[in-house]
């Protein structure tokens, strides 16, 4: 990658890792994350030999940039909401409303990290099986089944949430 | 509709994150500044920076002409501190091949086990000692007069240290991404090599001193930001000796060393436990196999002991694995 490829990739993927950023990190505060992601990716440029597309390979390096930030830190952020996220664009957006949103992320939050990690890939930033896989370094199989363990987990938490939910209110 | 389909549906549908314009715009600048800066500078004032360096040089020079090395190599121990800080060590009794498929994000931990490993060394008396084990007094384990050194009887076991330790140095560099620090562990693999059998006894006992003062202080350092303790379950029977190490989440290590199969044989074996809920098939060959998985049990770090039957060449071992934080470090 040269400087007109790095200039290319910002362009064409850089709204992508801030999303899995932002959502893998649990927090917008990513701009150093995003910043560090490209660098190295540029500094990292001879080991990318096009197996993968450039894509899943960010991902995987915003991963592992995101997992060694944790340890620096010990600390979690804590998960900030966008108040108002701004492309509330699609009617299936619309549709949702903000305390299903909240509910959602927090249920997320919540998840342990291998479940948190496939929720993510599949399910928010829609990646395929092997995409996830490349991005997860894991097998088809183990992005599957931890994808449908995920889901069920999630959908239990979320029930449980509308019984409490629905009991306080009566 | 089924549930999962409605939680899909939902993830879906959650909002995706995006910058602004003029925050995509800082954030590129960012990432481009550092280069476009050092690239200008050398071009636009070669004299700023042929004079800037002279000043580091002289102001170096003053500064450190008194300083013995120890200093140096304390700021290394500081960047190795730094980059295993909150790591994990994973064990092993041996080098782990790349088959065994590893991920990446788990390279530093495997590094971290192959330092502790070379850590281990042996004193003229030829008394094993593990630096991890004692407390900070390990200069006392070097401290021989010279003329104890002429014929020490014990000098074969530390030659035949030299190999494994030169073993781990090099494969936890090839691990490490750090330059810096993967440098300063082929240094000491290079140094320790300078030991032979054609050698004094004095200069051989002087390098392995060295190094081996090297990689104790290195790992003392390292053990004190390290991300807590490891919980690793150990057990063997008459023909295996068995360590499962859970690592994040469902991911383990687990290594199978045979006691009983004859080197060069072939086996199918398989490991099955906890109920039924754990079960492995994996070819054996040689003495020692390290199998990476990422299905264990939920909660299996909370049981005190595993039982698992090991079933190779129509044999069937049951072991009891327990639980244990202290790992028996035997290269």
């Amino acid at each position: 990658m040269d400087n007109q490829n790095l200039e290319s990739w910002y362009e064409e993927y850089s709204q992508d890792i801030f999303n899995f950023l932002v959502y893998y990190n649990q927090t917008d505060d990513v701009d150093d994350l995003l910043q560090e992601v490209f660098f190295k990716a540029w500094k990292k440029r001879f080991t990318f030999k096009g197996d993968s597309s450039p894509k899943t390979w960010l991902f995987s390096i915003a991963r592992r940039v995101s997992i060694d930030s944790f340890r620096k830190q010990k600390l979690k952020h804590l998960f900030r909401l966008q108040e108002n996220p701004k492309d509330t664009d699609t009617p299936e957006k619309r549709l949702m409303d903000k305390e299903e949103v909240i509910e959602l992320y927090t249920a997320i939050r919540n998840l342990k990290r291998s479940y948190r990690e496939v929720v993510i890939c599949r399910g928010i930033l829609e990646l395929s099986t092997n995409e996830t896989a490349e991005v997860l370094q894991w097998s088809n199989e183990k992005v599957d089944t931890t994808y449908h363990r995920a889901k069920t987990k999630l959908g239990e938490t979320l029930n449980f949430r509308r019984r409490v939910s629905d009991e306080a209110t009566r | 509709m089924k549930q999962q389909d409605k939680v899909e549906k939902k993830l879906k549908a959650l909002p995706k994150h995006k910058m602004d314009n003029a925050r995509k715009q800082r954030n590129y600048y960012a990432l481009q500044r550092p280069r476009k800066e050092s690239k200008s500078k050398y071009f636009a004032y070669p004299l700023t920076i042929f004079t800037f360096l002279v000043m580091i040089f002289v102001g170096y020079t003053i500064i450190h002409e008194n300083k013995d090395r120890t200093t140096t190599t304390n700021e290394a121990y500081t960047n190795m501190q730094m980059y295993f800080e909150g790591i994990k060590p994973i064990y092993s009794n041996s080098h782990i091949p790349d088959t065994v498929g590893v991920p990446e994000e788990y390279h530093k931990g495997v590094a971290l086990g192959y330092l502790y490993n070379a850590s281990i060394f042996y004193t003229p008396e030829g008394e094993k000692v593990n630096p991890l084990e004692i407390n900070n007094n390990i200069n006392a384990y070097f401290d021989y007069k010279e003329e104890r050194l002429d014929n020490f009887s014990e000098q074969p076991k530390l030659i035949a240290d030299t190999k494994p330790t030169w073993l781990y140095l090099n494969s936890a560099a090839e691990l490490i991404d750090d330059k810096s620090i993967s440098e300063s562990l082929i240094g000491l693999s290079e140094k320790i090599s300078e030991i032979t059998a054609n050698n004094s006894s004095q200069h051989n006992y002087s390098v392995y001193k060295e190094v081996s003062q090297n990689i104790s202080e290195i790992v003392m350092e390292i053990n004190q930001v390290t991300g807590g303790s490891v919980v690793v379950y150990e057990g063997e029977s008459k023909n295996w000796f068995v360590r499962l190490q859970p690592l994040d989440d469902d991911d383990y290590l687990l290594h199978l060393n045979s006691k009983g199969l004859e080197e060069n044989n072939v086996s199918n074996i398989s490991i099955s436990g906890l109920n039924s809920k754990f079960s492995v098939e994996s070819n054996f060959s040689g003495k020692s196999k390290y199998i990476f998985g990422d299905s264990l049990p939920e909660n299996v770090i909370e049981l005190e002991e595993i039982n698992i039957v090991i079933r190779a060449n129509g044999m069937e071992d049951t072991l009891s694995l327990n639980r244990s934080t202290e790992v028996r470090i035997t290269p």
